[in-house]
């Protein structure tokens, strides 16, 4: 391959990536039904409690939080990716940390595939979130040690 | 050397303007779908495959080469039938290295970049690994050389394979004729085998010629009551190629970190996607398991 034939294949990537943009508009906005559904077809192991889960989704709509009522199932993430949703599954939340700044919570955990996003919630949301977080922490060390 | 032209090469113009069509069909008909920044991915891992194939080319030519000069039983020559006899055996080939690909991580780490789209369609087809050399892949052709195939017949003929894979990587067509599902590798069997819905999962592997997956027990048919769904297990949240290209490299490479023991580590590598000595991860293997074990509770449960 030559760098002419290189940069003709580059064009042609291109332009076909914008066709399919053009014909394909992506409206990637996470809503609670699509979190739900998406994070129970990812952790099907799991038992859901519509009563005591709870789904924070940022303002965006681009990422979201699920938090299992049960603290043994721990927490799972949902983020838009294009017009589909990818989901992580932290049963253990020592895989996972958060850091409240500016009015954003970054969630950063080691997983390559996933690179960490931020969250951006209203204030009372996101202090319940980090609250519920921390109850989850609290009975998941008390599992541990029991 | 036998100079023979590059089937995957002269076919590029025909692909982009087939994707193109299946864009237009797709967006007319709904019976496909596309996402820019996805096959903007799928396009680029595409050329990338081919960038770091024309690098790495002269690994694959030389072990060929030297195999087929020093270690050939037969001299086959270049006659009509050895090139049939070449597809043929060239096809059962490319059944087990990409059944190895699914079922040994080492392998997988190259070819999970093929299943790595939530999408199916034309540009999936072009989604292709850019670390196949780096696999174990490479010494699977080696007993077509030892019977006598010179090496530039199979790489012609293994070029033709991957050129016919190229059409099935759609939902635009429903089923083929009877006859031809039965005979050969369609987009409904190739649903199938980019699904990741438990009951789909390592299945249907053939390149070309379907008989492969009859007989050695991996042929799963297309249910009509239930929708494939495309894309890894746990799939990635990222388009970008780069972590597209080298994720599981790294899964694996902090994994053989981490190990306990030369074990565990010779495992990482060989044993299926998923294992670890601490089952805290899942297999396949253990998802279907794990699946039909919800299956029979939900049937046995009031």
């Amino acid at each position: 391959m030559d760098i002419v034939q290189i940069g003709g294949s580059l064009f042609a990537i291109v332009v076909l990536a914008l066709i399919a943009k053009w014909l394909f508009p992506t409206k990637a906005e996470l809503t609670e039904e699509r979190i739900v559904r998406n994070v129970a077809r990812y952790c099907p192991e799991t038992e859901f409690d519509a009563s005591t889960d709870r789904v924070f989704v940022s303002e965006d709509k681009k990422h979201a939080v699920f938090v299992f009522g049960n603290p043994d199932f721990g927490i799972a993430t949902a983020s838009a990716l294009g017009d589909r949703v990818v989901v992580r599954h932290y049963p253990d939340l020592s895989q996972i940390s958060f850091h409240s700044k500016n009015g954003e919570l970054n969630l950063i955990s080691d997983d390559f595939t996933q690179p960490s996003f931020s969250v951006t919630l209203e204030q009372a949301p996101e202090s319940e979130l980090l609250s519920m977080i921390n109850m989850t922490s609290k009975k998941e060390a008390k599992h541990a040690h029991a | 050397m036998l100079d023979l032209p590059a089937p995957t090469q002269l076919a590029v113009p025909a692909f982009v303007l087939l994707v193109l069509i299946e864009m237009i069909y797709g967006w007319k008909t709904g019976r496909a779908r596309f996402e820019g920044k996805d096959t903007f991915t799928s396009l680029i891992m595409g050329l990338g495959s081919t960038i770091s194939g024309a690098l790495t080319a002269a690994l694959s030519v030389g072990l060929g080469y030297l195999v087929w000069e020093n270690f050939a039983i037969f001299d086959l020559g270049t006659a009509l039938w050895v090139f049939v006899l070449a597809f043929i055996l060239d096809d059962l080939t490319y059944y087990w290295v990409h059944r190895m690909g699914h079922r040994m991580r080492w392998m997988w780490a190259a070819h999970v970049i093929h299943h790595s789209s939530q999408h199916y369609n034309l540009s999936t087809a072009l989604r292709q690994t850019w670390t196949g050399k780096f696999t174990p892949g490479l010494l699977f052709s080696m007993p077509l050389y030892v019977l006598g195939i010179e090496p530039a017949i199979v790489f012609f003929v293994s070029g033709i394979n991957l050129v016919y894979q190229f059409w099935i990587h759609t939902e635009a067509i429903d089923k083929m004729p009877r006859w031809f599902e039965y005979l050969f590798n369609t987009p409904s069997h190739h649903r199938v085998h980019h699904a990741n819905n438990p009951r789909y999962l390592d299945a249907n592997y053939a390149g070309v010629l379907m008989v492969w997956d009859r007989m050695f027990g991996s042929f799963i048919p297309e249910d009509e009551e239930e929708a494939c769904r495309y894309g890894l297990v746990t799939d990635l949240g990222t388009f970008n190629p780069l972590r597209v290209a080298t994720h599981e490299w790294v899964g694996i490479f902090k994994d053989l970190w981490s190990a306990n023991s030369w074990k565990d580590r010779a495992l990482f590598l060989l044993a299926p996607p998923g294992w670890t000595p601490d089952g805290s991860r899942m297999t396949s293997d253990m998802i279907r398991q794990a699946w039909l074990d919800r299956k029979a509770q939900h049937k046995s449960s009031p």
